[in-house]
């Protein structure tokens, strides 16, 4: 089975936080993508009374994926190590909050949780994820790099189970800084001088500590410094080849990205590099799609710019197939 | 190791925390509604209304129940709100003062803490309840707020980061008393 077509209900997250689109709207909306589409939550985002699961959502949950033809394709989990005020969960408290969540992906029937890369996942959540039946798929995010994470990998890939693997984020596999964010920041007002400054540094990739100093001595004040910390937590540098000695232990991928022209390309994010490493590698998971523009713009559709970019990638798929 | 990670900072970073960087939306009752952009109306619409109780309290003071939404896109327990800061007409509202609840129990912000069982759903409102001096009648009043959430995303072997999320806004809004 080739790479199988998903979206993220994040995508739909100011539509949801305003009240625009219920919870069943956002089920539809994943639904006139296309049949079998893949369908990925932020538990925490949807079910009330998280990391526990109530009967009322499941069955919700349930209903409305029968429905709308949907599959289930990654629970969005959370490690929340920090939870409590002043001090980090202890080990047995971590493994009580996301054995809970395995549990409650497993009766959504959601064959992946996504996490965090963290240490519990990786030590000591091995048996609940088999005895479930659920793959954990740590997120590796911007900044973080393939690289940072040879620690994480190396343990990974010494464990060698086909339940714990990680999840790109193709926000860390990134050409420019996106469109959308640049012009967000210059209608607010930002001078040129400094939106081109964070561009190039961007480009040179410079420490953010150095990058926020050279802002604020160009005068970009709050909003300068805003976009400067911005630039490094939403465009990656990584290179889409480093994906490859990690293939065996990809199970999921966020295909984030942040605005989509009419030629198929996004102005942030090297897509069809990153899913010619995924074809090529034979990844069979899910690329579920992650729109995250309306981070700058509350009102461009994130509907259409995910319907946009899954017809660049069915092509690209079927290209490869053929 | 992520070493870029291994600074302190305070990162407003969602759109919330940057309405609040814009102008702020002043609206008074002379000022219609069409003033307001429209990008940012609906975000500080939600984050702090327009209108708030102001109601007698046992004592004769006079108390202000302001209901917020929470400045993040998933729902957190109360133990990551780490402050409250509330001003109204310039005037602050000692911290000890305002209690928080989602549900009908009230919570002294310093004692959320250890509440990571109670949780604020990202699409219900909690109602901040704080005294104000008895000179405060219903009406229009300046009223600000500053949210500080903590992300609790903190995993210092792979990701050591101090991540707090402040949402600061104001805005014109109108105390309605008992009789309104």
């Amino acid at each position: 089975m080739p790479l199988q077509l998903g979206v993220t209900l994040y995508s739909f997250n100011v539509d949801y936080y305003t009240y625009r689109y219920s919870l069943q709207d956002c089920f539809a909306a994943a639904a006139s993508l296309g049949e079998g589409q893949g369908v990925e939550i932020v538990a925490p985002q949807m079910i009330r009374g998280f990391p526990h699961l109530s009967s009322e959502f499941e069955y919700t949950f349930r209903r409305l994926v029968d429905q709308y033809g949907l599959q289930p394709s990654a629970y969005g989990a959370y490690a929340d190590r920090e939870r409590y005020r002043g001090r980090l969960a202890s080990r047995t408290e971590q493994i009580d909050y996301l054995r809970v969540q395995i549990r409650a992906a497993a009766r959504l029937g959601f064959p992946v949780i996504r996490t965090q890369v963290a240490e519990s996942v990786i030590n000591d959540l091995l048996p609940y994820a088999e005895k479930y039946g659920v793959k954990m798929a740590m997120e590796i995010h911007a900044p973080m790099t393939v690289g940072a994470l040879a620690p994480a990998i190396e343990k990974v890939q010494r464990i060698n189970s086909p339940y714990l693997g990680f999840a790109p984020d193709s926000g860390a596999f990134c050409h420019s800084p996106a469109a959308i964010y640049v012009d967000r920041f210059r209608k607010q007002g930002v001078p040129k001088a400094v939106i081109d400054h964070v561009l190039e540094r961007w480009s040179d990739r410079i420490p953010i500590d150095r990058l926020r100093a050279e802002v604020a001595e160009l005068g970009g004040g709050d909003l300068g410094d805003l976009m400067a910390i911005e630039s490094e937590v939403y465009f990656g540098h990584g290179d889409p080849a480093d994906l490859v000695p990690l293939l065996p232990h990809i199970v999921h991928v966020h295909g984030k990205f942040y605005g989509i022209d009419t030629t198929g390309t996004d102005s942030a994010v090297r897509f069809p590099e990153i899913v010619s490493v995924l074809l090529d590698g034979g990844y069979n998971g899910f690329l579920s799609c992650e729109y995250e523009g309306h981070h700058w713009d509350t009102e461009l559709s994130a509907l259409e710019q995910i319907r946009t970019v899954q017809q660049f990638l069915r092509a690209q798929i079927a290209a490869v197939a053929s | 190791m992520i070493t870029a990670w291994d600074v302190s900072i305070e990162r407003p970073a969602w759109e919330l925390a940057r309405a609040s960087l814009t102008e702020p939306i002043r609206r008074g009752p002379g000022i219609g509604r069409s003033r307001v952009s429209r990008r940012c109306a609906m975000f500080d619409e939600l984050m702090l209304p327009e209108q708030a109780e102001l109601r007698q309290d046992a004592r004769g003071g006079s108390l202000v129940a302001l209901p917020l939404r929470l400045p993040w896109y998933r729902s957190l327990p109360i133990s990551c709100l780490d402050g409250i800061d509330i001003s109204v007409d310039g005037v602050a509202v000692p911290e000890a003062a305002v209690t928080i609840s989602v549900g009908d129990a009230e919570h002294a912000i310093v004692d959320t803490g250890d509440l990571s069982e109670v949780e604020w759903f990202v699409l219900d409102q909690a109602v901040a309840r704080f005294p104000v001096p008895q000179t405060v009648a219903p009406g229009f009043h300046d009223v600000a707020v500053t949210l500080t959430v903590r992300i609790p995303y903190a995993e210092p072997e792979y990701w050591p980061i101090d991540f707090t999320q402040t949402a600061k806004h104001t805005r014109s809004v109108e105390l309605l008393g008992t009789d309104s």
